[in-house]
């Protein structure tokens, strides 16, 4: 790798820092550009008005150049895909679909279409258009693949064919031409194949424009200068990335933390990681954790690797563009047939949800030793996956909890958001009440359940759901009996409850109720940061008369791992 | 072009009459004058308390144009008053009231952090504390009243209120877009009872989703003090001076009178920018292309906006600070480079642009007030674009050895060898940055940028607009002649227009639709429209902006509902004709979405909101332009992307003294008071008879090998 020299104005790939800044923004331009094509052509909810959908660029070896990226849990799972298309000999022409957690994928309502790029330029080679220089990738979440329940995210699942239609790599289009087989295949099998048909094609759409962006790019520059970019992009973010974690002291950095059951088990679940810096690199080894589960929460590997790359982002600079280069520094182990490296035909779908989540969490908490003014005290740590759907399949009503942020070093942690790998929105009250036969009788801050400290961490929130028909409640939760933990002498954040018709239900519960029935979830706070007793007095009293803190706090769980 | 005969009764001014427009900015505020035929604009600093600046602006361009302020017949004005307000968060002390275990929606939002990966990130304060945030107990569902308010309970909010010390009060209840009784009589009980104002969200935004109304209700509150305050004055000082009241601009792109903005403050957010789209939808022709891309090029920023059919596009989803503002408004998108953005080197090698800028002090190094870094316009001065001699309308000079100086030491810090090649990068990056922001407004909408033609203004916008239009392969780049002024002058041309919205939320009763496969969601409770109360609401928000309306008589009502496939939570807005006919609505909402999204369904429809619009068009100024004397300024030595490392000579035009029908090959450079256009070899350009300069790429001169 070549340091940067103030003298040199080109770096080893001949590319100056003018081309450079102006290559980048055009390539993550066209990464944009597929995102748009994406959300705007889709019909899924999901994909349209929660972004749950990434796009991206990758060169011929599989190398990620830019991504547009809308949830952090796709950071890592992209390169996967491409790589397992890679493992496929794929030709000019070719579009691949997959979701197979075990090829590629990460949970299965996530599909992926990976689109060879050989475009053909003006006074380029004979060889051209017939040789791959890239792959253009979608990612999203779509409404439904099948499996036995809609929306395929079933809480009781034990086996990944109880999940939907698994597809490792397949050719949705060959040679440039489309396979309506396989695409009936598909349809065949997933419980709305009109949306899925549209969602299929507004993938599609997203990697031709990758094509045509490039092909232009290639008149505009050159295809020697591009394809040159595409080097130059990953080594700035290299760069860059390197320089961040060379100043991160040397050393290894351990921790653990648990998982509340897996809905089978009520035990304790461990994940354990250790964390190596060693000059210019991050090593992640999550040796030690658990086996794998027989319920949904095992994940894959590439969810452990997007949360390590979202934690890695995060202690960075957020502003260095995503790509291989920010990630070739970074490389992460887990063994396999472990909760974090299952084997087929594990379940998986709740790994992306609350497993990756904990391993946030512990990452985070382990480089809290190498850069403890930058990482705050724990978040919420959980999803607070809420699903209420009638038993007669008539409607299914599903939603994200927030809750709060860990108390910063210099500020209090934010009140009543998503943290770690979603951010999705909520529901508007308005909007479900007239969709769903259910009643919000709340929707407010959790008083007093950020954790003390110089800085307070965020509140969690209650939302109140009464339903008024009979229905299955379905809760996956975290964080109910471990707190979200304080750092440098900060106070835990509350746990968090769930609570029917008033009772405290485990944090994994599928239970049938009645009409009437009023389920209460009270999301965790986030952990304090510093000395309760430093608190600055303005901000102690403006809490107090806000009423966000109340002089007898809500019991905020055992104080040590 | 509008008829003016039609309107000579309605009590509007003709073209003939003296009108003037004042487009109160950041940093100047600006004024276009129209006198016959005759366009006379001034530029003025902005000052504290806006009125004072206005009223000098008003009296410089008088004086430019030989005319006695007594002598304007319509005065149309944008300011920033509320915007300002609310982004130093300097607005009335204000109060909201909710329904009962809902007062934290405010704060909550839609629970989504402002950053994924930044764990600095704040969200935005809410604009009312808890400590004033105060609940009633009652309850409203999507089919009415459940629980009624008690009235004795309102009257003791009341008092808490007062003890509150509110200036202004927000209220919005649940579900009040579907049923107002509750919240009318809450907020009819606090005006009775208080001496504040109170803003009630169904007659802000009648539009389910209860963030977003309730953010919108709550600006509208905290900004009301402000502009009921400012404008108040602005009229009586205009009477003094003998000008008529001022017409204010609103952020939707019409305009209306005083009265009207201090009863709905909200709308004036944002009315500036929105008054330079307005007014290059107004003098730029976009007949033969699919729509115009606006690049508004400022000192700290630019800003982008699309126009389709004469008209600006217009956006519901706006947000200011963060804060969501859901009335209709004209969709403009900044983009942090501007004239001032400073170039610099990162960690990683890479020469960027901005996002931090040299401000109005101490401003671009070769403005010689001891700013040292980088800037554009430090760029522009090395390549040639702009000169020594004439720079900045002549109120300025130019100090180009410091702008020399500051790009050397920027060519050192990148490892290029001159000072101009880091100028020349400097320029490719920040048309990079714009070029970026252009695509995606336009590919994110469904258009083709190709298919466009480029409107550019502010004083930067024309020196870089060839060069971007290159980019996007755009042919035509137009630049207004009032450029410098654009939304001042923009002022002049609006239409008088109110709109009006309300939820319904019901099944489109349409023919030759299936019913759906097994979906989630139950659009089985939704009723289905009834054609008859579909009217009856039409009427009502007919009433509604009619009422508003300068005069009624010469209003035009288009009515128009937001419309979705069943379980879907994306809208598109089609019209609907004087009768509500189900399956023509059905009909268009299918054909948008295939022109939006690229197909349509075979899906069950909803009906979400019904709108309403009056608009009253207004006139647009009619200016001829005669040019004087000798246009030719002389000649310098410029520098194009792409032309080869030695300069070119380039002819230099005084853009004012230019006859319309003259026609200038690139290279070229337009100088004015208030802007410099660059017109790059491989361009030409010419003059039309309002002064207006379109540019057109010459088909031959290919030369350009980068951009």
């Amino acid at each position: 790798m070549t340091t940067n020299s103030t003298t040199d104005p080109t770096d080893a790939d001949g590319i100056d820092p003018v081309t450079l800044e102006v290559l980048r923004n055009q390539l993550e331009s066209v990464a944009e550009e597929m995102g748009q094509t994406l959300i705007r052509g889709a019909y899924s909810p999901n994909i349209k008005e929660r972004r749950d959908c990434s796009t991206a660029l990758f060169d011929a070896e599989g190398r990620m150049i830019a991504q547009a990226e809308h949830i952090p849990v796709h950071l890592g799972a992209m390169p996967a895909a491409v790589d397992a298309v890679r493992e496929y000999d794929p030709k000019p022409g070719d579009v691949f679909v997959l979701n197979d957690p075990f090829t590629g994928g990460t949970h299965l309502p996530d599909v992926t279409m990976v689109s060879t790029i050989a475009p053909k330029t003006e006074g380029a080679p004979e060889s051209d258009g017939t040789e791959i220089v890239g792959y253009a990738v979608s990612r999203a979440h779509h409404a439904d693949v099948g499996g036995m329940t809609p929306g395929s995210m079933p809480a009781g699942a034990q086996e990944i064919y109880q999940e939907g239609l698994r597809l490792p790599p397949t050719r949705l289009v060959e040679g440039g031409e489309r396979r309506e087989d396989v695409q009936s295949l598909i349809l065949a099998n997933v419980r709305n194949p009109t949306e899925r048909r549209a969602d299929l094609r507004a993938q599609l759409a997203a990697n031709e424009r990758a094509e045509e962006r490039l092909s232009a790019l290639f008149d505009e520059h050159g295809r020697e200068t591009v394809l040159s970019g595409f080097d130059a992009v990953i080594d700035y973010s290299r760069e860059r990335i390197a320089d961040e974690i060379a100043a991160l002291p040397d050393g290894t950095y351990e921790a653990s933390d648990v998982l509340e059951g897996d809905g089978v088990t009520d035990e304790d679940i461990e994940i354990s990681v250790s964390v190596t810096v060693d000059g210019e690199t991050i090593g992640v080894d999550f040796s030690g954790t658990a086996g794998q589960l027989e319920g949904n929460l095992n994940a894959p590997i590439a969810v452990a690797k997007s949360a390590v790359y979202f934690v890695v982002r995060c202690i960075t600079d957020p502003e260095i563009p995503p790509n291989h280069g920010c990630y070739e520094p970074v490389s992460v182990h887990a063994p396999e047939g472990t909760l974090l490296n299952p084997d087929p035909p594990a379940a998986v779908v709740g790994g992306n949800v609350e497993t990756s989540q904990r391993v946030t969490d512990v990452v985070f908490t382990a480089l809290a030793g190498a850069a403890p003014e930058r990482v705050p005290a724990q978040g919420q740590g959980t999803m607070n996956n809420l699903t209420i759907g009638a038993r007669d399949g008539s409607f299914t009503y599903y939603e994200t909890i927030g809750g709060g942020f860990g108390a910063r070093a210099d500020r209090d942690g934010m009140d009543g958001v998503q943290v770690g790998m979603t951010n999705t929105l909520n529901t508007p009250i308005e909007s479900l009440e007239t969709e769903y036969p259910l009643r919000v009788g709340r929707y407010a801050l959790r008083d007093g359940s950020g954790g003390r400290g110089r800085f307070r961490g965020g509140l969690g929130l209650e939302r109140t759901v009464t339903v008024e028909q009979d229905a299955t409640v379905s809760l996956l939760t975290e964080r109910r009996r471990h707190a979200p933990k304080g750092v440098a002498g900060g106070e835990n954040g509350a746990v968090g409850e769930n609570l029917i018709d008033g009772d405290a239900v485990p944090a994994k519960t599928t239970v049938d109720v009645a009409a009437g029935t009023t389920v209460t979830v009270r999301t965790p706070g986030g952990g304090g940061h510093g000395d309760s007793d430093e608190r600055d007095g303005k901000a102690l009293e403006a809490d107090r008369s806000a009423g966000k803190r109340t002089d007898s706090d809500v019991e905020t769980g055992e104080t040590d791992r | 072009m509008t008829d003016n005969d039609l309107h000579a009764d309605g009590g509007r001014a003709s073209s003939s009459a003296t009108r003037i427009g004042v487009d109160v900015g950041g940093t100047f505020t600006d004024v276009a004058l129209t006198v016959d035929d005759r366009l006379v604009t001034a530029k003025v600093p902005t000052t504290d308390d806006q009125h004072v600046g206005v009223l000098e602006g008003i009296s410089k361009a008088c004086d430019r144009a030989g005319i006695e302020p007594a002598a304007i017949d319509e005065f149309a004005h944008a300011m920033t008053v509320s915007v300002n307000a609310l982004l130093e968060r300097g607005g009335a002390k204000t109060a909201l009231v909710t329904t009962e275990g809902f007062r934290d929606v405010l704060e909550i939002g839609r629970q989504n952090r402002p950053e994924l990966y930044d764990l600095e990130a704040e969200k935005p304060d809410p604009l009312v504390p808890r400590q004033r945030r105060f609940e009633v107990d009652e309850r409203t569902t999507p089919e009415g009243v459940e629980r009624a308010v008690d009235p004795d309970e309102v009257r003791a909010l009341a008092a808490d209120l007062r003890e509150s010390e509110a200036e202004a009060v927000a209220v919005c209840l649940l579900h009040s877009y579907a049923d107002p009784e509750n919240e009318r009589l809450v907020a009819e009980t606090l005006r009775e009872e208080l001496d504040v104002p109170v803003s009630a969200s169904h007659e802000v935004l009648a539009e389910f989703r209860e963030f977003e109304r309730t953010s919108t209700t709550a600006v509208d509150a905290y900004v009301r003090p402000a502009i009921d305050n400012y404008v108040g004055r602005l009229v009586e000082e205009s009477e003094d001076a003998g000008i008529p009241a001022p017409r204010i601009m609103q952020a939707n792109g019409g305009i209306t009178d005083p009265e009207t903005v201090r009863e709905h403050a909200v709308t004036t957010t944002l009315s500036g920018p929105a008054a330079g789209v307005v007014g290059a939808a107004a003098t730029v022709d976009d007949a033969d292309v699919e729509g115009l891309v606006t690049f508004d090029m400022g000192g700290t920023s630019s800003d982008v906006s699309l126009v389709r059919d004469g008209r600006a596009e217009r956006t519901t989803d706006a947000e200011i600070d963060g804060l969501p503002i859901r009335t209709p408004m004209v969709d403009v998108n900044t983009v942090g480079a501007g004239g001032g953005s400073i170039a610099w080197v990162d960690s990683g090698g890479a020469l960027r642009v901005g996002p931090r800028s040299s401000g109005a002090e101490p401003g671009p190094a070769c403005y010689g007030r001891g700013g040292t870094e980088p800037t554009v316009t430090d760029a522009n001065v090395v390549l040639g674009y702009i000169g020594s001699e004439t720079a900045l309308g002549g109120e300025m000079t130019l100090d180009v050895e410091t702008a020399h100086d500051a790009l050397e030491r920027l060519a050192d810090e990148a490892g290029l060898e001159s000072a101009l090649e880091a100028a020349r990068g400097v320029y490719r990056v920040a048309n990079a940055t714009m070029t970026r922001t252009i695509r995606s407004v336009t590919v994110e909408r469904g258009h083709d940028p190709r298919e466009f033609a480029v409107v550019a203004f502010g004083g930067a916008g024309p020196m870089h607009a060839a060069a971007l239009a290159d980019s996007l392969e755009v042919d035509r780049v137009v630049v207004p002649r009032p450029g410098g002024v654009l939304s001042a002058f923009g002022l002049l041309a609006a239409d008088e227009s109110y709109d009006a919205v309300r939820t319904v939320g019901v099944g489109l009763d349409c023919e030759a639709r299936s019913a759906s496969d097994g979906r989630t969601g139950s659009e089985a409770t939704r009723e289905t429209a009834d054609s008859s109360e579909l009217e009856d609401v039409y009427d009502d928000l007919v009433e509604n902006v009619l009422a508003d309306a300068s005069d009624p008589d010469a209003a035009r009502v288009e009515r128009a509902a937001d419309c979705r496939y069943a379980g879907q939570s994306f809208e598109l807005t089609v019209p609907v004709d004087e009768t509500f006919d189900a399956d023509a609505v059905a009909e268009r909402f299918h054909a948008a979405h295939e022109r939006a999204y690229g197909y349509a369904m075979d899906e069950s429809l909803e009906v979400v909101n019904l709108r309403a619009t009056a608009t009253i068009p207004g006139t647009e100024p009619t200016v001829r332009h005669k040019g004087a004397g000798d246009a030719h300024l002389g000649s310098r030595n410029a520098h194009f992307p792409g032309a080869g490392v030695e300069s070119r000579k380039t002819t230099v035009y005084d853009r004012d003294r230019l006859a319309s029908g003259a026609a200038i090959s690139g290279p070229a450079i337009l100088e004015q008071a208030e802007s410099t256009t660059v017109v790059p070899p491989n361009w030409g350009g010419e003059i039309l008879e309002d002064g207006t300069l379109v540019m057109r790429r010459a088909a031959d001169e290919t030369e350009v090998s980068e951009r």
